[in-house]
């Protein structure tokens, strides 16, 4: 699923009205968040809530949004742009859309970041674009401090990568390199 | 014609680090010209901590002009592959060839002056010195033919304190097998890790990277300073020099002699040569 991290809140509310509507896609927003913590942003928003069954099915939709100051769209990005085109309006987005994710036990996870050129067949099936900072294709870099990522929240994955290759014998996949996709040999 | 590949291994070189200052680029040359018969290299930082600095060339330039030999880092954080390699062209053509590719620190909080910043990271340090290769004989990364060759002498960054240290040592190696005839580690606080890092790469690849390495020393030269370099990624400083410098009743002065004494610590690992950071000059004034 695609994960979503809601926005500042205090920065929504810069934006909207007194009379606001929030339009929830019935799909990433209910997987990354429990309802009684979607409910609770439509409360601080002053928000009523309209659930759309799956937004990226739906080329058509109809919802009577005259009544409001503000249209909130609480989706990933592709769900705000259906909506503003589907209803010929300018949405404000309430989450910012992230990568491609998995969740296990209650902990969400990014795996993908659908760059379009999938390399997870050299890399031990560990995606170094989306889960090193700096999408190295060749790492791990300097700031590696035990195991960890430079920036401190997560494994390094160049790490994981080395210490899967060395479990197997396979250094010497280690030891080759990637080029970016302009390189011509 | 690089001045440094004649001198690496043969002669224990002296260097600085230096950061070029927009505001007194012309009293830094100076003050480093002073120190021109001491000091062998001189390495120009690029961005460095993804802060705002002065374009290493033009600082590189003005070294060169006054007959002092500049090491030009490269970070790819900062340019795509065209603008790397255009900067490389510009360097080449004008006679700058010792070359330091890194990959370039990630912004961090308390470290960059420009949060949220935009990184490029199109190329990494490895296919940086591939690159630096390719250029070097005749070719650009996308396999159209240069003008004529470039004559890059290519080092890159040594990370002796990154774990784990088997991944660090084999990435070595495979920046080695690329192309990189000299590593410039980050700043150290004693030579002990250094030397294991030296012994155990030889041991893993058969391959001596001594007399190829040269080591930074930072002086510490106050708490704040102490607290604000352990905050940064694998820089580890010993505890029993903390403590030294901290309960020091001139905190500068017990720093600066620290400084001195691991570069003499340095010195007899025989390795390729040392450089110093940040205050440098200073230091370099006082040995």
């Amino acid at each position: 699923m695609i994960t979503l991290k809601i926005k500042d809140i205090k920065e929504l509310k810069k934006k909207i009205g007194k009379n606001n509507l929030m339009i929830t896609c019935s799909m990433c927003p209910y997987w990354n968040y429990s309802i009684e913590e979607i409910d609770e942003v439509a409360d601080k928003l002053d928000a009523g809530t309209f659930n759309v069954e799956k937004i990226c099915d739906r080329k058509k939709l109809q919802i009577d949004t005259v009544d409001y100051d503000t249209v909130l769209v609480f989706s990933c990005g592709t769900g705000v742009q259906i909506i503003s085109e589907a209803l010929d309006i300018n949405p404000i987005p309430v989450a910012d859309t992230l990568s491609i994710g998995a969740k296990f036990s209650g902990k969400l996870q990014s795996y993908c970041k659908g760059c379009g050129d999938c390399i997870l067949d050299y890399t031990q099936g560990l995606c170094p674009i989306t889960r090193c900072p700096k999408g190295m294709l060749n790492g791990p870099c300097g700031g590696m401090q035990k195991g960890m990522c430079e920036k401190g929240d997560q494994p390094c994955v160049w790490a994981l990568i080395y210490k899967r290759m060395e479990r197997k014998k396979q250094l010497k996949e280690y030891l080759k390199l990637n080029m970016p996709k302009v390189s011509k040999t | 014609m690089s001045k440094l590949s004649k001198l690496l291994g043969k002669k224990y070189l002296t260097c600085l680090g230096i950061k070029p200052d927009v505001k007194s680029l012309n009293k830094q040359i100076n003050e480093i010209k002073k120190l021109a018969r001491e000091i062998n290299c001189v390495l120009v930082y690029d961005n460095p901590d993804a802060s705002l600095s002065m374009n290493p060339l033009v600082c590189a330039l003005d070294l060169a002009a006054h007959g002092i030999e500049p090491i030009i880092q490269i970070n790819c954080r900062d340019r795509n592959v065209l603008a790397i390699q255009s900067n490389l062209l510009a360097a080449s053509s004008r006679g700058l060839v010792n070359m330091q590719a890194v990959t370039g620190v990630y912004p961090l909080e308390g470290l960059s002056n420009h949060m949220g910043l935009k990184t490029v990271y199109e190329l990494d340090s490895s296919s940086l010195i591939k690159t630096m290769g390719y250029m070097n004989e005749g070719r650009d990364i996308a396999g159209n033919k240069l003008g004529g060759k470039t004559g890059f002498f290519i080092g890159s960054d040594l990370s002796v304190y990154a774990k784990p240290i088997l991944a660090e040592l084999h990435k070595t190696r495979k920046k080695s097998m690329l192309g990189a005839r000299f590593f410039i580690t980050r700043p150290i606080y004693s030579a002990d890790e250094l030397d294991s890092f030296i012994n155990r790469y030889y041991k893993l690849f058969k391959q001596e990277l001594r007399n190829r390495v040269i080591a930074g020393v930072k002086p510490l030269t106050s708490m704040i300073m102490i607290d604000a370099v352990r905050r940064q990624p694998n820089q580890i400083i010993p505890r029993d020099v903390v403590k030294r410098i901290g309960e020091s009743a001139n905190p500068q002065r017990e720093g600066m002699q620290y400084a001195i004494e691991l570069m003499d610590e340095i010195k007899e690992l025989n390795i390729g040569g040392v450089y110093l950071v940040d205050d440098g000059v200073e230091v370099l004034n006082r040995v």
